[in-house]
């Protein structure tokens, strides 16, 4: 009960207090959600460039699968799938429960759509980071740490768009674990 | 002259490398290592197991990264000397979280065979290829951790690992992201 009245205010908090596998993947799914939903808002906004395009659409691919696959396990866990984000709006909520300081509305140029997505990519990092220390299941701990180091991987391919040859910013911590 | 240098890695540039390790795991990281809960021995043991295989993959990487340095040029070279820094990170943290299991942390070798890489692009496919095998490991050593923190650590850890790969790939011209699941085979 605690951990559904926190994730009506916080999903942070919510995965803080996740105590089973299916209370965790599920504020996972919610990530990714919100992902896909950012990236889709960003790609339709038209203002990437040509290279940036490409590479935000195999991105978005990427986090389409990373949904798909948790909703499964979800299922199988015998959880509920939650929603997508219905509006931008709902998102820039959902996107500031998560501490990430920029909104998909009011985005005006292509590099602010990059630091938008470096900043949701950070997010899921350190939502990820949270669910290893609560998820038990051998293969879900396997799926998780799989797709953190994707998430990982886009942080540093979105910052390397912003900042080429920056590998400082590319590859900031020897340990990753999304913004503190 | 290139692949003599690689080849074997001096046992003095081990342990000038692995030195900085141990400090760093005397020390600590920069945040507070996971709390150890009190564990049954049997677990404790399993998870010192654990942690040294990939504190040895750590090592080699370090080894491989002081040997590639030398050979590489410009960017390639910036980013080889940060990832260098951050092995020795992790190896520090892997040092930490053994001592605090109750174990000894398995030491260097006091060299490694790295193969002959003939150019900058046998050494950044060497380099590639050590860090696909660490992430492998640390995969397979997720689940059977006991603690729940220092699984959280591991993962760390290895996500830095394939922001490693992304970058090592992007030099070698090969997609950067090539999977939505980072597995170590792609």
């Amino acid at each position: 009960m605690a951990a559904v009245v926190a994730s009506l205010l916080d999903p942070v908090a919510a995965l803080a207090a996740a105590r089973t596998d299916a209370e965790a993947t599920r504020g996972l799914v919610r990530v990714e959600l919100l992902l896909t939903f950012v990236y889709q808002r960003v790609l339709a906004s038209g203002l990437l460039s040509a290279s940036a395009e490409a590479v935000a659409r195999e991105l978005l691919g990427h986090e389409q699968a990373h949904e798909e696959i948790l909703a499964r396990e979800l299922s199988r866990l015998g959880g509920t799938a939650p929603q997508s984000p219905a509006t931008v709006a709902a998102a820039d909520r959902a996107l500031a429960a998560r501490h990430v300081g920029r909104k998909l509305a009011g985005l005006r140029t292509g590099r602010g759509c990059l630091r938008l997505l470096v900043a949701v990519e950070g997010a899921a990092e350190g939502a990820y980071y949270n669910a290893m220390s609560k998820l038990r299941d051998p293969a879900l701990l396997e799926t998780g740490a799989e797709i953190m180091a994707c998430e990982a991987q886009h942080a540093t391919v979105l910052s390397e768009l912003l900042h080429p040859g920056d590998v400082a910013r590319a590859v900031p911590d020897a340990m990753v674990r999304g913004p503190l | 002259m290139v692949s003599s240098r690689l080849g074997r890695t001096s046992r003095r540039k081990l342990l000038k490398a692995s030195g900085a390790a141990l400090v760093l795991g005397g020390c600590g990281s920069t945040y507070a290592p996971p709390r150890f809960s009190k564990l049954p021995p049997v677990a404790r043991r399993s998870d010192v197991e654990l942690l040294n295989g990939t504190l040895d993959l750590e090592h080699k990487l370090i080894a491989a990264y002081t040997g590639a340095i030398p050979l590489l040029t410009g960017s390639r070279q910036s980013a080889a000397r940060r990832f260098l820094s951050q092995h020795l990170a992790h190896a520090g943290e892997l040092i930490a979280l053994v001592r605090q299991a109750g174990g000894r942390p398995v030491a260097p070798k006091p060299s490694y065979e790295l193969g002959q890489p003939r150019t900058p692009g046998d050494v950044l496919a060497l380099l590639q290829s050590l860090e696909r095998n660490a992430i492998a490991a640390y995969l397979d050593s997720i689940p059977n951790l006991a603690p729940s923190q220092v699984r959280a650590a591991v993962a760390s850890i290895l996500a830095n690992e394939a922001q490693h790969i992304s970058i090592l790939r992007a030099s070698l011209g090969q997609p950067p992201v090539p999977a939505a699941l980072v597995t170590g085979r792609e």
